[in-house]
């Protein structure tokens, strides 16, 4: 899984194409 | 794709996306699109059951790869939430993702701006209701920024950090304080209840902020806009603008960190218009005073606590 700082992120392509990035917060800077 | 035509006249670039024409259009809450995916029911943009902040290219962009970008940032799976009802942890995560898209965005070679904003109420053109902002990517330098690196030249050095300086030492217009950050209407605000969220120490961008800065800048954001809804007791409405460096390759980087606020009321039940003057001659005319305006906002952002 990617880190940013705090957040957990996970990419996602829609199915046309576009990007989806849905964040959660850890509390712990990684 | 859109079109980028140049307008000699005032030297400004116009975007025509005619395909927003077509965008989604205030829809009732069951058929929201920034709503989760729940089990069974309609299709959304985000196709699971929860979540807590997603990030999405935009279906109708106003600029999209290779010339920049657009993306919808959805601040929480609830629909009836607002900025200032998130949790304050959620709002602290905010930074974090604006920081995050920022970083990437801003790294594009075919972007030279990163605008993160929020536009709350049908007031100012909101089309759906659901709690969120919009990242523009722009392929190029807009005025605003443009106008902002020539105010750091005329003033000899960082412009915010001088504006600062000097609304401390007046103090009839500041709204809002904490460790890190200061909140004021400015001396010369063009609408009623405008508001800029300051960082008190220079920093460029939300790279540079430290975590707690980060966290200040969350807590000032939620003060303020809890104060905007006890102002009138009722949903304010507002532009929300995030200020940044440019992220250009000039040689010129600098930019102060500080948030903006532009509401079109000017009384509980009255707009303010952009007429004549305004769009004419590029004169704001406000019909309230900047001192006055803050004493009524400082004691709203107390009331709301």
């Amino acid at each position: 899984m990617e880190r940013s700082g705090p957040l957990a992120l996970e990419r996602y392509r829609k199915a046309d194409g576009r990007l989806l990035i849905l964040y959660r917060w850890t509390g712990e800077d990684g | 794709m859109g079109e980028l035509r140049f307008e000699e006249l005032r030297g400004e670039w116009v975007d025509y996306a005619i395909h927003r024409q077509e965008r989604t259009f205030l829809p009732s809450e069951e058929h929201c699109p920034l709503c989760p995916t729940r089990p069974g029911g309609e299709p959304t943009e985000i196709p699971f059951p929860t979540f807590e902040i997603a990030v999405f290219e935009n279906r109708f962009p106003a600029f999209e790869s290779p010339r920049g970008a657009a993306e919808v940032v959805v601040y929480t799976d609830r629909h009836h939430d607002s900025f200032a009802t998130l949790a304050p942890e959620r709002a602290r995560a905010l930074m974090w993702v604006w920081r995050a898209r920022y970083e990437e965005l801003g790294a594009r070679e075919d972007v030279e701006y990163v605008l993160i904003f929020e536009n709350r109420g049908v007031e100012v053109g909101v089309t759906l209701h659901h709690p969120h902002g919009q990242i523009y990517a722009y392929p190029f330098v807009p005025p605003v920024p443009t106008a902002e690196r020539a105010a750091d030249a005329r003033l000899g050095g960082c412009a915010p950090c001088a504006l600062l300086r000097r609304e401390l030492e007046d103090g009839r217009r500041v709204v809002y304080e904490n460790e890190h950050v200061l909140v004021y209407i400015p001396h010369a605000a063009r609408w009623s209840y405008e508001a800029h969220v300051v960082l008190r120490a220079h920093r460029p961008t939300l790279l540079h902020c430290a975590s707690t800065e980060l966290d200040a800048l969350a807590e000032a954001l939620q003060a303020l806009t809890r104060g905007y809804d006890a102002l009138f007791e009722q949903p304010f409405p507002y532009v929300m603008a995030v200020h940044q460096a440019p992220t250009d390759t000039g040689p010129e980087r600098a930019g102060h960190l500080h948030v903006e606020f532009y509401p079109p009321l000017r009384t509980a039940h009255k707009l303010k218009y952009l007429a004549g003057s305004e769009q004419g001659g590029g004169v704001f005319i406000s019909d309230t005073l900047p001192e006055e305006s803050a004493e009524a906002l400082r004691e709203a952002v107390g009331r709301a606590e």
